[in-house]
């Protein structure tokens, strides 16, 4: 029943129709740039939750490869940000997504020092921060429509659909092109398996795209399972240390009676 | 086939103004003679008469490189619309040219410096975009081949809205500053696709 987007990076053209699109559904501003080599903005932002890295890659053989990787929320089936976060402002939708409640939030963080892949991003400029990352157009899906950027592209090179139904499709997609893809689907278990899967010409990390939050290292545990390791820890530390602060206190307290006393005899 | 069922050679009327067979002219500015007929260009080019109607000579000495333009996708045209948008020129918001490794090499120019492209027309401040995808080309006739650099620029900026290409608002981005004026033969199409300037370094 989980809904998920299937990026093959090889149809897309860079075009970025869906930079744009993000920003017209979720009425995201445009902010001043200047000049950037690669693609602009040049990173995510708390105005910004999507991105198409460019890079561009002269082959030994000659010839030349360009590639474009787009980035945003992973949408992780076992979430990272959702495990750490004390007061469950992020949830991980039956249908996919992974909210964020405003009015839940208390601006601690914690999300943004989990996620593996540097996603959730803080509104550092505003006076009443909250967090903002993509949201899977949790909106959209609710009333029956598929994520603003996977209706704008105009390759099809996002797939919006079953979880299920589009792992056979990649997997079909590799068979039918065995020299076109690289024999993995980023997402199907990294981290425990994300919403978002990744067709590849060419492995991430061959493309400098470990440093650019679509790490390869990451393994296949879930990430939540460590947020929920250390998160479980907290009010044991929480009670230990507030047990030996106040045992401190009290210490002090009497050794300045007894000092007290000492002084009066 | 013609409506009364007979070939023709030659089109009696109208504007098409070519002979009876395909023929390759080389553009008015060009680094190469060519090596396809006499005739180096066009000799029915339509150039308007204005201050702008100054092409470079044949292997020009002042504009060693050859300029094309080009659209990106996150513009449209001459930019007008698009540059007002803050969605759009956040994606691309300056002017640039694109120059190969080996020309940045040889001028000591750095990705993402402002560098000024010449050419008989008139001027324009870019950005330097360092990339492989031009280079220099080799063409001509077998007795004058040789390799001349290829640069490219964006279209679409301009003087005046949002963003007009660079921080100076009392400046011109425009590419089609540099540009030809003159039109095919045919359908007085402006030659903007070829022509010759220089690069240098601010």
């Amino acid at each position: 029943m989980s809904k998920a987007m299937l990026i093959d990076t090889t149809r897309c053209i860079g075009c970025r129709s869906c930079q744009v699109a993000c920003k017209s559904w979720n009425c995201l501003p445009g902010v001043p740039a200047v000049f950037s080599e690669g693609s602009n903005p040049r990173y995510l932002s708390s105005n910004t939750y999507t991105r198409v890295i460019f890079r561009e890659v002269v082959r030994p053989e000659g010839g030349m490869g360009w590639y474009f990787v787009k980035r945003q929320c992973m949408h992780c089936n076992d979430p990272a940000c959702e495990s750490v976060c004390p007061v469950g402002a992020l949830r991980k939708n039956e249908d996919g997504p992974v909210t964020y409640d405003d009015s839940k939030c208390i601006g601690c963080r914690y999300c943004l020092m989990a996620c593996p892949f540097q996603i959730p991003k803080y509104q550092w400029e505003s006076a009443v921060p909250l967090v903002r990352k993509c949201t899977f157009c949790a909106d959209r899906l609710a009333i029956g429509l598929s994520p603003a950027c996977a209706a704008t592209c105009p390759t099809q090179a996002l797939l919006f659909g079953e979880r299920s139904d589009l792992l056979t499709d990649a997997r079909q997609r590799i068979e039918a092109r065995p020299d076109k893809y690289v024999r993995h689907i980023y997402g199907e278990t990294t981290v425990g398996g994300t919403s978002m899967l990744y067709l590849t010409t060419v492995p991430f990390e061959q493309l400098g795209l470990e440093l650019r939050g679509l790490r390869t290292d990451l393994g296949d545990v879930p990430y939540g399972m460590h947020g929920r390791q250390w998160m479980g820890k907290v009010p044991f530390i929480a009670l230990a240390v507030g047990g030996a602060a106040l045992g401190l206190y009290k210490f002090n307290q009497r050794r300045d009676k007894v000092q007290q006393a000492g002084k009066e005899e | 086939m013609l409506p009364e069922g007979k070939s023709r050679l030659f089109v009696p009327k109208g504007l098409c103004k070519e002979g009876p067979f395909p023929e390759h002219y080389e553009p008015i500015e060009c680094h190469f003679t060519n090596a396809m007929s006499s005739q180096q260009s066009n000799p029915l080019t339509k150039i308007w008469k204005s201050d702008l109607a100054k092409v470079a000579e044949l292997c020009d000495p002042r504009f060693p490189f050859i300029a094309t333009t080009f659209r990106v996708t996150e513009h449209w045209q001459a930019g007008a619309m698009t540059r007002n948008l803050t969605w759009q020129t956040e994606m691309v918001p300056e002017m640039f040219v694109e120059i190969s490794p080996s020309l940045a090499k040889a001028k000591g120019i750095a990705m993402g410096d402002w560098v000024k492209v010449v050419s008989a027309r008139g001027e324009v401040p870019a950005r330097a975009l360092i990339t492989p995808r031009v280079g220099p080309c080799i063409c001509g006739a077998p007795c004058s081949r040789n390799a001349v650099e290829l640069v490219g620029l964006p279209w679409h900026f301009g003087f005046a809205g949002y963003a007009t290409g660079g921080p100076d608002r009392k400046r011109n981005y425009a590419a089609n500053q540099l540009v030809p004026m003159v039109g095919d033969a045919n359908t007085m199409i402006p030659e903007y696709k070829a022509f010759l300037c220089d690069v240098q370094k601010v």
